[in-house]
């Protein structure tokens, strides 16, 4: 039998277990102002055996067409909070349910507070000011959405909750939004000049979260059908950068940041277990950092949590380890040489891809004429000459055979740059088997890593970058201004080259790139194929790259429109002197290169199409 | 640490507390205290539980209470009645309420009910000054009104203690200096007055007028 509701009656309706909140939360409900011709009715459930069950009992019991459902621990502070509710209602009869605060876009892991919020409720002005709980105030009409906080739920239409699939005290305020929005009502939250409620709640309870969680999910599909996932960006103590996370965010993925900066190296358990109790509280569907960090993957794996370790050093020592192995880890690597070596291990999933930059962020740089002089040269180059190692000095005693051999391997890949010249394999194995004996790593049996990539990728690498970048800066300096940003103390080798001090990655480096007429990029010879990231970050500011030739740039870039390269010390020559003089064809190649790596090299296009392989879409 | 673990946890803590709060005298106190801030497992859970955390705040206000109240020859102390976390919490609950019903304007009988409890229970200025400061948004405003309440009930140096805590905590204004001072008047306390009239940042002519006497009064009481 169909019911007839009472328009001029409204029901308060609570679930209540402690008598000191109820008796507080119905004396706020005795203060209201009640309107001419309304009556009020007041309902509490005291033994319910769910929320949805509770619930349900008093809606039955009532003939009320406005029933407000709140907790006992919701205090209504505004007086006219009847007479405001009913004039939602009455101005739409779309509207079936209002709440206080909710979620515009539920997340799909159903979530209410992983996502923005809409609404208001008593909150202390410093945490609104930290940002905790954020929540956007508004105060001019219903804003509709698609699910609101139980604390306080008022309808105009009785609708069943799920007592039938909800046995506990979570998730029945999602359900019921989610009920009536299929059947056609809209769900809103009412607009707020001041917050019409105190929600004296403490410290979230998640012990049966989970289980219903997971009801909701399977109950209602809409929910999960929306793409946006939780990500979790971690910074390591030697890398801030955050490129990453504002470019998922941009895409329209629910970005946060882990408090803390956990060291690159070895497992840090303290951290890891920290990690782990937010990964399982907080439903991450992905982890984010750049180049590998131990710690995260070993919290991440333990709790089942996709991380992507986003590395743009080429090669990378802790992929050599187990740890980098394990099942949940997705690993992208920007060389494609790299990618080849690095397939012959068993990683659970090893991609290949471009690094990126950060477009949106170098777009909004601050310019102003007073850099120019601080920043600006004819040509620049930032980076280290990485001659901090006394190389030579490691062959004393006897061992000046090999230095010689070390000395003819620089010289068969000096200054050569052609896609086939590289320092890989060309060390005797008697070479190979010197340097480990002398100089292995103290705890090299954690690493799979193979003698030869260590002593040619690691040792033999960076001396040649030092010889190399010392000869390139030198021809440069014969003839024109050549400016060095570094952060080496000691600079041996250099003629004529203006050494000024380190610039700062995020702010200052940047400045260079677009005051300097060219910007150089010497990429270090353990990059075998790749484009680093130096490269992409000049062309995102806008500056002009001349960058030795690496073999994945023809595959990105068209030579001589977007990007300008050399492939040993004459061509370099050649070319700072061609476009020192013609400034117009400079600018015109740096516009190009800038429009294409703002199209296709930002971190919110390469991020989410990693992201959509990662999760198979 | 797992959500189970955590539960497993956070239950053998409760208990522990429990048990500790059977007695709550000077010393099994200060006991509960240095295990509270000893214990890592308490440190790294109290924010998940909503007693725990309420029980951490009723410790400062009791090592403040006995700083605070030992000059006015007051023992009972915060910890009086509770003797187990369902009564801290109960406790604590009876004072943030009141002050959101003051804060929100309830009914004066309401209001009225509210002192009467705090009187009969003997919560102290310093509960309830730290309590409005943890709790409420106006937080001057509802201190004032408070003492003022308690001032209406002779309840004159719970009101005392309640501004003068006021005034170190985050909140003190010249508010609160002005009503502490009409107190410490009232109570012919000139130089605790000339105290805190001196406090106050936006002096206006009549204050420095007071203060002017106020020199004075206290110079020749000084000279004999």
């Amino acid at each position: 039998m169909v019911k007839t509701m009472d328009k001029n009656k409204i029901c308060f309706i609570i679930c209540a277990n402690n008598r000191q909140f109820l008796d507080e939360c119905l004396l706020y409900i005795n203060s209201l102002i009640i309107p001419e011709g309304i009556e009020v009715q007041i309902l509490v459930n005291e033994g319910a055996s769910s929320m949805c069950q509770g619930y349900n009992e008093a809606m039955d019991s009532s003939d009320a067409k406005y029933k407000v459902y709140l907790h006992q621990d919701t205090f209504i502070l505004n007086k006219n909070f009847i007479s405001d509710l009913i004039h939602i209602f009455e101005s739409d009869i779309q509207i079936g349910l209002v709440g206080m605060i909710g979620a515009p876009k539920l997340s799909h892991d159903a979530v209410m507070w992983h996502d923005k919020r809409v609404g208001d409720f008593y909150r202390l002005e410093e945490l609104v000011a930290k940002g905790v709980n954020e929540i956007e105030r508004f105060n001019d009409s219903p804003r509709e959405v698609e699910a609101v906080d139980g604390l306080l739920i008022a309808t105009s239409v009785d609708i069943r909750w799920r007592e039938d699939i909800l046995k506990g005290w979570d998730f029945y305020d999602v359900s019921q939004c989610l009920e009536f929005r299929r059947k056609g009502y809209k769900v809103v939250v009412a607009p707020q000049e001041v917050s019409w409620t105190n929600h004296v709640c403490g410290a979230p309870a998640f012990w049966n979260y989970e289980k219903n969680r997971q009801i909701i999910l399977k109950e209602y599909p809409e929910v999960s059908e929306d793409k946006r996932l939780n990500i979790l960006f971690v910074a390591s103590d030697m890398i801030g950068w955050n490129g990453i996370a504002l470019g998922l965010s941009i895409a329209g993925h629910n970005v946060g940041f882990w408090k803390t900066r956990p060291v690159i190296g070895d497992i840090d358990y303290k951290v890891s277990e920290e990690l782990e109790e937010f990964l399982e509280e907080n439903k991450v569907d992905l982890v984010v950092t750049f180049d590998f960090v131990n710690t995260v993957s070993n919290a991440c794996n333990k709790e089942k949590v996709r991380y992507l370790a986003w590395v743009f050093d080429s090669p990378l020592f802790e992929l050599y380890s187990e740890e980098a192995r394990k099942e949940y880890n997705h690993i992208m690597v920007f060389d494609k040489k790299q990618y080849d070596k690095l397939s012959k291990y068993p990683f659970a999933h090893l991609h290949y891809g471009t690094l990126a930059t950060d477009i949106e962020r170098y777009g909004s740089l601050k310019i102003v004429d007073e850099d120019k002089k601080k920043y600006g040269a004819d040509v620049s180059f930032v980076g280290r000459l990485y001659n901090i190692r006394e190389f030579d000095s490691l062959f004393d005693n006897g061992n000046e055979k090999y230095l010689a051999e070390a000395n003819q391997i620089f010289d068969s890949c000096f200054c050569k740059w052609d896609g086939k010249t590289t320092i890989y394999d060309k060390a005797s194995q008697e070479f190979v088997d010197f340097f480990m004996e002398k100089y292995k790593l103290r705890d090299w049996e954690k690493y799979d890593l193979d003698d030869r990539i260590y002593v040619e990728g690691f040792r033999l690498a960076r001396r040649l970058n030092e010889l190399e970048r010392v000869a390139v800066l030198n021809r440069v300096a014969q003839k024109h201004k050549v400016v060095l940003f570094t952060d080496d103390k000691k600079i041996d080798g250099l003629k004529n080259v203006d050494v000024r001090g380190s610039v700062t990655y995020d702010m200052e480096m940047p400045l260079v790139f677009y005051f300097s007429k060219i910007n150089l990029n010497i990429s270090s010879r353990s990059i075998e194929t790749g484009i680093p990231q130096r490269v992409l970050d000049i062309m995102a500011v806008g500056g002009f790259v001349l960058t030795n030739y690496q073999e994945e740039i023809e595959e990105y870039f068209k030579i001589g429109e977007e990007i300008e390269v050399f492939h040993d010390l004459d061509e370099l020559e050649r070319k700072v002197d061609y476009y020192l003089k013609h400034e117009d064809k400079r600018l015109r190649i740096a516009m190009n290169g800038y429009k294409k790596v703002s199209k296709e090299f930002s971190y919110t296009a390469k991020a989410s199409k990693m992201v959509d392989i990662i999760f198979d879409r | 640490m797992k959500i189970a673990k955590q539960y497993e946890e956070l239950n053998k803590i409760r208990s522990i507390v429990d048990e500790k709060l059977l007695r709550t005298d000077f010393a099994a106190v200060s006991e509960l205290i240095r295990y509270m801030n000893r214990d890592d497992m308490f440190e790294k859970l109290r924010l998940k539980d909503t007693q725990l955390g309420i029980l951490h705040t009723i410790s400062r206000i009791w090592l403040e209470e006995k700083t605070r109240l030992a000059p006015y020859g007051i023992e009972q102390d915060i910890f009086n009645g509770v003797n187990s976390l369902e009564l801290a919490e109960s406790k604590y609950r009876l004072i943030q309420f009141g002050i959101f019903r003051i804060e929100n304007e309830l009914s004066g009988e309401v209001i009225d009910e509210y002192i009467d409890s705090v009187i009969e229970q003997g919560v102290s200025g310093v509960a309830l000054a730290m309590i409005i400061r943890e709790e409420s948004k106006f937080r001057a405003d509802n201190a004032i009104k408070l003492s003022r309440y308690l001032k209406n009930k002779n309840a004159y140096v719970d009101a005392l203690i309640l501004l003068e805590t006021a005034t170190s905590l985050s909140y003190a204004c010249d508010d609160i200096y002005m009503e502490l001072a009409d107190m410490y008047l009232e109570a012919n306390c000139l130089d605790k007055a000339y105290g805190m009239l001196n406090r106050i940042e936006h002096k206006d002519q009549n204050i420095e007028d007071i203060l002017v006497e106020l020199a004075g009064i206290l110079n020749g009481e000084n000279n004999g």
